[in-house]
């Protein structure tokens, strides 16, 4: 067990804590991370396992089998939190259209 | 004529046109239109402008977009009892007299909602700068493509509806996009359309505040984005 190792898969851990406290609810994206990170601390504490892996599946080498799928789980995660902004976007707009109509004030109607 | 007027709703959104919005509201409140103006919290002194105006002054307590202003005002619109609606723009670009000829084809019964279009007379389409004319080209057949209306003109922000089209169109895109979710609408809900031939005045004001092509690429991803997130 090299420091490298503690070093990585420590704050794998605690982020995977932190995920189930914070997240109500939410049993696909729950499981999801779990999963990552698992697979996080698994490859820190057997690098060599991505290389058999990564051989397997026909990429040379583990580091670039690490890289691949990271891009991935990054390019969805953006997917995901952006239509969640789109959401919070579309209550925030029906609330302020909300506000204004409340408000709305006629100028010098006759 | 003008008490005919007072059914029909001119929704003007303004975003920080104090410059210009009196100048363009004059006629209409003039007319007997029931104007309604969306002030999409401008940070000018716009209220200050109109003030002494007969309107109905709407203000979102944030900037949404011009898509959430004309929403708001349709809504408001709606709500007063409108008969019918003209969407018309804030910097004067647009011609009060034409509102009429827009509205034709929607009183007698024969379309929900008319469009104005810069490309069917020859003197409005050489009112068109090239450059602008050229980009339009292009919208209109993504338009084409992604809502399947084929129309001669695209992003014209001149449009008149009956309370049909009003109720069925929700825009929940805030920003540029919602002219062309307006056309996915009027699809989705089987609406009858007309286009009708409108003259657009480019001022160097309002062509100075009109769209550039970076804006158009954004339109442009963000209708992609919605096809695939919701």
């Amino acid at each position: 067990m090299t420091p490298i190792k503690i070093l990585l898969a420590l704050p794998l851990l605690a982020l995977v804590l932190l995920f189930l406290t914070r997240l109500q609810n939410q049993t696909f994206y729950r499981l999801s991370l779990i999963v990552v990170a698992l697979a996080g601390v698994a490859l820190v504490l057997f690098p060599e396992l991505s290389t058999q892996i990564a051989v397997a599946v026909g990429v040379g080498r583990g580091v670039d089998l690490v890289i691949y799928i990271g891009g991935v789980v990054f390019f969805i995660g953006m997917v995901v939190f952006y239509s969640k902004i789109r959401r919070i976007e579309r209550t925030q707009t029906e609330i302020i259209r909300n506000m204004t109509l409340n408000q709305a004030k006629p100028l010098n109607q006759a | 004529m003008p008490t005919s007027n007072a059914s029909t709703f001119v929704v003007v959104p303004t975003y920080n046109e104090a410059a210009a919005l009196r100048q363009t509201l004059l006629p209409l409140v003039y007319e007997g239109y029931s104007v309604v103006v969306i002030d999409d919290c401008s940070a000018d002194n716009t209220l200050d402008t109109i003030q002494d105006l007969s309107l109905h002054y709407l203000r979102h307590p944030i900037n949404l977009g011009q898509g959430a202003a004309l929403q708001t005002g349709m809504r408001y619109a709606l709500l007063q009892g409108a008969e019918y609606v003209v969407h018309f723009d804030a910097d004067g670009q647009h011609d009060h007299r034409e509102i009429q000829t827009l509205l034709a084809p929607v009183k007698v019964g024969e379309a929900d909602i008319a469009l104005g279009s810069r490309f069917q007379r020859a003197n409005d389409v050489e009112a068109v700068p090239v450059l602008r004319r050229a980009l339009l080209k292009v919208a209109t057949i993504v338009n084409g493509v992604t809502t399947g209306l084929w129309l001669t003109d695209a992003h014209n922000g001149f449009r008149a509806m009956n309370r049909r089209a009003l109720a069925a169109i929700q825009i929940t895109e805030n920003r540029m996009a919602h002219a062309t979710e307006i056309l996915s609408l009027i699809r989705q809900h089987r609406l009858r359309y007309r286009e009708v031939p409108v003259h657009i005045i480019y001022t160097d004001y309002s062509k100075q505040k009109g769209q550039s092509a970076l804006n158009a690429f954004n339109i442009l991803i963000d209708l992609i984005l919605k096809k695939l997130l919701l």
